[in-house]
């Protein structure tokens, strides 16, 4: 019983992690501008992250080490800071783009001011930080987000054509727009290996004690978990492809992603998707609100800890009161959501290498893995996945200015 | 890349992605624009006939239009405070007034979200300003 409770760590870093407003956006807006000719990005994604959360459970699990304190050993001190300043920036921009995407779909269901939602969410998110253990807020989060399988029905609802389905798991480059198909590929690798996923997810396995027994826990973790946050990415593009490209539908809001379920299904798939989007657009809040603290507390060598009472671990306690506080003010300034998620994406695809690189060196080393180091296909991929994640960061920006956001 | 490299690059990014139109129109700029209204407008129509079919939540259409409603006025007020040359002129007219007119429904539903006659007559009608649009973007 408790293997089948751990496996919800999956699941909330799945839903709550894998499928953010990063994802929403990225996914709905490339299958309204390419139908479904980018879903084998998804695919390359969800590997690419499945691969590097194993690695970094696992030398969790062997050496009860999170991601940053690997970051700043083996980067030293100077490099380490930057990577924890350009980590902090993109995690505070993401929080930021999340409790948005909160207080809209609350705005969504309840018509109450926008301004008003964004302080209830902050306070709402606080709350279930502050008061919830850390199992309850995986259960509450994850599983209230799994409304979004909503999308999955809906896109079958819409009947897309299969055969273009299929295709599109097939590698290829656009025959037309290639730089703002290279834009969006970009996006959505950048929005499937975001950064934050992984701090969170290896801090979490430290929290939850993991030990070399619960290596097949942490493969069926990433696998399963993962796994499903990419379902879903299919589901939410293949619905844009179905829906939104016929009628040259842009979708710039998080009611428009909705849209896809609500059009095949009616009311109650419409609230079905902004229950799935409330849930884990707040639980990657959550996710990000602790990466950002645990990022600090491991640097600067503070207690930390969910486990802990906020007296047990101050310095931890404070680090997420005040991104939240920060967060609040930068969604307060009016900046759109949507707008910052994009951002937020692109700039933390500029500092994949610095999370990555570190864990591939760390699971490579027999110091610290003994026998649990990486074989021979975890190297493989490991390898392959530091090549495509320097090219996606050398061409993010260039990508980003050349195509005006991905409009071409 | 030293910090003050990274600055410089994201104080010079922000501000390019960001820039909207203004002054002469070009042609890509206002097949821009156009498109811009063809979404919103198709999109008003699928939430005009999610409400006239009682398949969407008052709530819901009301929060939402209100948002294409604001996004409409924004190509309203570009494609006003722009001017073009020769046959592009014309085209950016009738835009203008297509743009005005989506404005005008998308508020109208805002306000009236319970209306479900008034939602299927400007379903049809958001419907056809779309197409409108879209022949103007070619």
């Amino acid at each position: 019983m408790k293997k089948i409770f751990q496996i919800a760590l999956g699941i909330l870093a799945a839903i709550g992690g894998f499928v953010d407003i990063g994802d929403l956006v990225f996914n709905v807006q490339a299958g309204a501008k390419f139908g479904y000719e980018l879903l084998w990005v998804v695919v390359v994604g969800v590997v690419g992250i499945i691969v590097y959360s194993e690695m970094c459970g696992r030398v969790a699990a062997v050496s009860k080490r999170p991601v940053f304190d690997a970051i700043r050993e083996r980067l030293g001190f100077g490099v380490g800071l930057g990577a924890l300043i350009a980590s902090e920036i993109v995690n505070l921009m993401t929080l930021a783009a999340e409790v948005g995407g909160v207080a809209l779909v609350l705005q969504l269901l309840s018509g109450l001011p926008y301004r008003v939602l964004i302080l209830v969410g902050i306070a709402g998110l606080a709350v279930a930080i502050w008061v919830a253990p850390f199992d309850w807020i995986e259960r509450i989060f994850g599983y209230g987000g799994l409304a979004l399988l909503v999308f999955a029905v809906g896109a079958v609802k819409l009947h897309p054509d299969w055969g273009s389905v299929s295709h599109g798991f097939v590698p290829h480059v656009s025959s037309s727009d290639k730089l703002v198909y290279a834009y969006f590929a970009v996006g959505l690798l950048g929005a499937a290996m975001t950064p934050y996923e992984v701090y969170f997810y290896s801090s979490g396995a430290v929290e939850e004690g993991w030990t070399p027994k619960d290596i097949g826990l942490n493969r069926a973790n990433s696998m399963i978990g993962y796994g499903l946050g990419g379902f879903l990415s299919f589901a939410l593009m293949i619905t844009a492809g179905a829906l939104f490209l016929p009628l040259g539908i842009e979708p710039e809001l998080i009611g428009t992603v909705a849209l896809g379920a609500q059009v095949p299904l009616g009311a109650i798939g419409l609230l079905l998707a902004l229950v799935g989007i409330l849930f884990a657009v707040g639980g990657a809040a959550i996710d990000t609100c602790f990466s950002g603290a645990y990022n600090l507390a491991q640097f600067f060598g503070w207690e930390w800890g969910k486990y802990r009472r906020p007296s047990g671990a101050p310095r931890f306690t404070l680090a997420w009161l005040a991104l939240l506080g920060l967060a609040l003010l930068v969604i307060m300034s009016g900046i759109d959501p949507v707008l910052l998620t994009e951002y937020a994406v692109i700039f933390s695809v500029v500092a994949l290498p610095l999370t990555y690189i570190p864990i591939l060196l760390v699971a490579n080393d027999r110091s610290y893995m003994g026998r649990y180091v990486n074989g021979r296909l975890a190297n493989a991929l490991g390898l392959f996945y530091l090549v495509v994640i320097g090219l996606v960061a050398l061409s993010a920006i260039p990508l980003m200015i050349l195509t005006n956001q991905g409009q071409g | 890349m030293p910090p003050r490299a990274w600055i410089c690059l994201v104080l010079l990014v922000l501000p390019t992605a960001a820039c909207g139109g203004g002054g002469t129109l070009s042609t890509k700029a206002f097949q821009r624009q156009a498109e811009s209204l063809q979404s919103l407008a198709a999109e008003g129509g699928l939430v005009a006939q999610g409400r006239a079919d009682g398949r969407a939540t008052g709530t819901f259409v009301s929060v939402q239009t209100e948002y294409l409603a604001k996004a409409a006025g924004k190509v309203e007020t570009e494609l006003g405070a722009a001017h073009a040359s020769g046959g592009l002129e014309q085209k950016r007219k009738s835009a203008l007034r297509l743009a005005s007119r989506v404005t005008a429904e998308l508020g109208e539903l805002h306000r009236a979200p319970d209306e479900r006659a008034l939602a299927e007559r400007l379903a049809s009608d958001l419907r056809d300003a779309a197409d409108a649009a879209e022949k103007l973007a070619k």
